[in-house]
């Protein structure tokens, strides 16, 4: 019951995770920012458009990533199999990039061949973090995981690791390369209009809500969860507002050069027993 | 529904074309988005995408190369849209009014809705014409909108445009 209520209000939680965002964004350019439910008000206005379609595959594909990154939160937050979820959550952006390779549109194709780069540069770092969370739980079941405490403490390099390809998961600089709006003008996203935007729109909010839950993970039943949580995504934007977009090559590199080798050390230690 | 009003004014994403103006006005348009003014407190963002879009900044006198660009880039923002002339010059021709190369303002290519006059024209006025901007945008609903002269371009229900056509009304004003 309290699993069913969390699906429902996740989408809710979402849009105010991502209004934080926006706000604290705000905050940190010293401006004041729009209000914490603007998501919401974007959302009402997007279902209000004109519809303007483009191709019947292409709004398809956007209800498909909707749709898959609702299953992979809700695989998640019901306890599912960890691998499924990370499964799901890339099959959902490669749904992204194949409605933008369906168009006759530069930078739809710019911005679908960068996600899939994207894809390449995230999920590995994720798959290895969850063999390591295998290792020391013997499960990949989440509701056998979430009875767990404190994973961070012997994982720490690998909670290293997901904060290190945090700035890739959320899109944000200096890895936000398939977006990218002063320059692709968001990339795979760009064609999609009102409201066959929503759906795209609540997808990153839900995304938002899964990475949370990610993160959460290595803090259970610690009190300390959601501020770990909130230090990661402040951190997140602070590093988004001090750097700026390397290539999607420098990511896929960097991604891999930081994030494996730290779950390689965690894995490696946890077998040797030292951690 | 009181609330989807309030979804439709307090969100508006902007378009800002430049149809040939000395970047006067731009700059002061940049500066509308800097800390200083910050009009990302009324929910507005920068989109730089005339697919989600709400408002259209148009700064400049539009030039004679510019005017097929404008009617593209109007036509292609969905519905309720409303368009802010920015400037002297987008407003009537400025100090390039009658030049051979300009075609006088905006209003002479598409439909404006709030016009703000200045030379350049100053943050806080532009910050006014675009809340302005916003009461309109309340009333407007999601129907087609196609100014008159140019009933007869638009292909369809879909908003296509015709370009023969398109290029034949222009040669011909
Ligand atoms: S109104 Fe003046 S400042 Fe603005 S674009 Fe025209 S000439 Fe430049």
């Amino acid at each position: 019951m309290k699993t069913l209520l969390i699906l429902v209000f996740s989408p809710v939680i979402g849009g105010l995770i991502e209004g934080a965002f926006r706000k604290v964004n705000a905050r940190m350019q010293t401006r004041v920012g729009p209000p914490i439910v603007q998501p919401f008000y974007d959302l009402l206005k997007l279902l209000q458009k004109r519809p303007i379609l483009i191709n019947n595959y292409h709004v398809l594909m956007a209800y498909a990533h909707f749709v898959l990154m609702a299953t992979a939160l809700a695989t998640f937050l019901l306890g599912g199999d960890l691998l499924l979820v990370i499964f799901f959550h890339g099959m959902s952006l490669a749904f992204l990039a194949m409605g933008a390779y369906s168009l006759r549109s530069a930078y739809s194709h710019v911005g679908a061949t960068r996600e899939l780069f994207h894809i390449l540069a995230v999920e590995p770092p994720l798959l290895l973090i969850a063999v390591n969370i295998y290792m020391n739980t013997g499960t990949f079941l989440l509701s056998d995981v979430f009875e767990t405490q404190r994973l961070v403490k012997i994982m720490p390099f690998s909670f290293l690791a997901l904060i290190a390809s945090l700035p890739g998961m959320l899109r944000r600089s200096p890895f936000d390369v398939s977006e990218a709006h002063q320059e692709i003008i968001g990339g795979p996203e760009i064609e999609y209009s009102g409201p066959f935007y929503a759906p795209i729109y609540l997808a990153k909010w839900l995304e938002k809500v899964l990475v949370a839950a990610f993160i959460g993970i290595f803090f259970l039943g610690s009190p300390l969860i959601v501020v770990a949580i909130a230090t990661s995504f402040i951190l997140v934007l602070a590093l988004d507002n001090s750097t700026a977009r390397l290539s999607y090559w420098d990511m896929v590199k960097i991604t891999w050069v930081v994030a494996l080798p730290l779950v390689g050390a965690n894995i490696f230690l946890n077998a040797q027993g030292v951690l | 529904m009181k609330i989807f009003e309030l979804g439709k004014a307090k969100s508006p994403w902007i378009l800002h074309y430049n149809t040939g103006s000395c970047n006067g006005c731009d700059i002061e348009l940049l500066a509308v988005l800097t800390p200083r003014y910050d009009v990302e407190r009324f929910g507005m963002l920068n989109k730089g995408n005339p697919k989600q879009a709400d408002i259209l900044l148009i700064t400049g006198p539009v030039t004679k190369r510019c005017r097929e660009r404008l009617l593209n880039l109007y036509l292609q923002v969905p519905e309720p849209k409303v368009v802010v002339a920015v400037g002297t010059c987008s407003c009537g021709g400025g100090v390039f009014r009658h030049m051979y190369n300009v075609e006088n303002g905006v209003e002479r290519v598409i439909p404006v809705d709030v016009y703000v006059p200045g030379c350049a024209a100053r943050p806080q006025q532009i910050i006014d014409g675009v809340v302005k901007a916003l009461q309109i945008l309340r009333e407007k609903g999601r129907a087609l909108e196609v100014p008159p002269h140019l009933k007869k371009i638009v292909r369809g229900r879909e908003g296509g445009i015709d370009r023969e056509s398109l290029l034949e009304d222009l040669r011909r004003r």
